[in-house]
């Protein structure tokens, strides 16, 4: 054996392969463990994004019934809905609307489901707000893209332009008992010509499932954690055996403390 | 023979800061394990799941302590030439409830003993 063992031989030694073997399975362990919680952020992304815009269209009446709150996964959801609307002279203009760059206003009118209920339907967009036009007569069946009520709003004034769609000032103006939300039109028959209001892009917020890429972000941080303690120990122990060859104490007889067994 | 440990100060605080970490989550981790338990095992009007928040920040405390605990125990680790078994064994050990403390008893006599 030459003076000093070469340094990659003492990597190589037995008792450090215990470490290296160690290391390896911590590694594998800490990999599957930031694979599964990046799964489950997958997931819950996923879930999200099924819950917003790819779940089939039913009868608003499975998802959503008379008195029931807005609950979180009616957002954005499609339903569709048979009705009556109200007489045109009910129907709200609500400004501030943006669409294709051009600024202007939702026609919304409140369509009667049964007895006093009513779900308020934006029927289009249009660029001015002016005689609300007429409805379609009789019952009508249309697919819209339900929405939670807007919030505070200076009121309905004059001309019944109305700058949110905030349903209890909106109760207090119409003869129903409107659901807490509305609904945006897909169903262009009863748009009376306008083109569609641009539904809300249904984007999943990339904090949808937060926790667990931080948990799996926490796995790679231990799975570093361990790299580093593995090369250091390792490190160590190779310096420990080098300053003891290179002492060339007469034997191994006083061994160093920290490396009996 | 043996090299002289480091500085007597120094160590000392390191060693300190070690003892009492691992005493608080030695304590810590019993809340955590107990919490755990009783959430699953108490209905949902208990004061376990009612405060189910408060439980969340004291674990999410824990485990951003036991980081601390462990970066800690590796530098004792290399200051006072412990064995790699030992090393390991303290972290591991640092994570089973009650056997914590005697892990940090253990780890505080191989840091007095002469390196």
């Amino acid at each position: 054996m030459n003076a000093r063992s070469s340094t990659l031989r003492l990597w190589f030694r037995p008792s450090l392969l215990g470490l290296h073997v160690l290391a390896v399975v911590a590694l594998a362990a800490c990999l599957a463990g930031g694979l599964w919680q990046l799964g489950a952020y997958d997931a819950r992304q996923e879930h999200e994004r099924a819950d917003r815009q790819d779940v089939p269209t039913v009868p608003l009446a499975e998802v959503w019934s008379p008195g029931d709150p807005f609950d979180a996964t009616l957002n954005h959801r499609p339903v569709s809905v048979t009705g009556t609307f109200g007489p045109a002279s009910e129907q709200v203009w609500v400004s501030g609307r943006t669409q294709d760059g051009q600024d202007g206003f939702w026609l919304l009118a409140p369509l009667e489901l049964s007895g006093d209920d009513a779900l308020l339907v934006v029927r289009g967009f249009s660029p001015e707000a002016g005689e609300p036009p007429a409805v379609p007569a009789g019952e009508v069946e249309l697919d819209v893209v339900l929405e939670p009520g807007e919030g505070s709003s200076a009121g309905l004034d004059a001309d019944r332009v109305i700058d949110t769609v905030r349903v209890p000032t909106l109760v207090n103006e119409l003869p129903y008992q409107l659901f807490p939300g509305f609904g945006i039109s897909t169903t262009p028959a009863v748009a009376a010509g306008l083109p569609l209001a641009v539904t809300p892009d249904p984007d999943v917020s990339w904090t949808v499932g937060l926790r667990n890429l931080a948990y799996s972000l926490q796995w790679w941080v231990f799975g570093a954690f361990a790299a580093f303690m593995w090369w250091r120990i390792c490190r160590e122990q190779v310096e420990d055996i080098q300053a003891r060859e290179q002492e060339r104490a007469p034997s191994d007889a006083e061994p160093v403390a920290s490396l009996s067994p | 023979m043996s090299e002289p440990a480091a500085p007597a100060t120094e160590t000392s605080g390191l060693l300190r800061a070690y003892q009492v970490l691992a005493t608080v989550l030695g304590f810590n981790l019993i809340f955590v394990i107990v919490a755990a338990v009783a959430q699953r095992v108490t209905e949902p009007t208990s004061w376990w799941n009612l405060n189910e928040d408060l439980i969340f920040t004291i674990d999410q405390v824990h485990g951003l302590l036991f980081m601390i605990l462990l970066i800690l125990i590796a530098v004792m680790a290399s200051r006072y030439r412990w064995r790699p078994s030992m090393t390991i064994s303290t972290m591991l050990l640092a994570t089973v409830p009650l056997v914590s403390f005697w892990a940090e008893r253990r780890a505080t006599r191989a840091a007095h003993r002469p390196v």
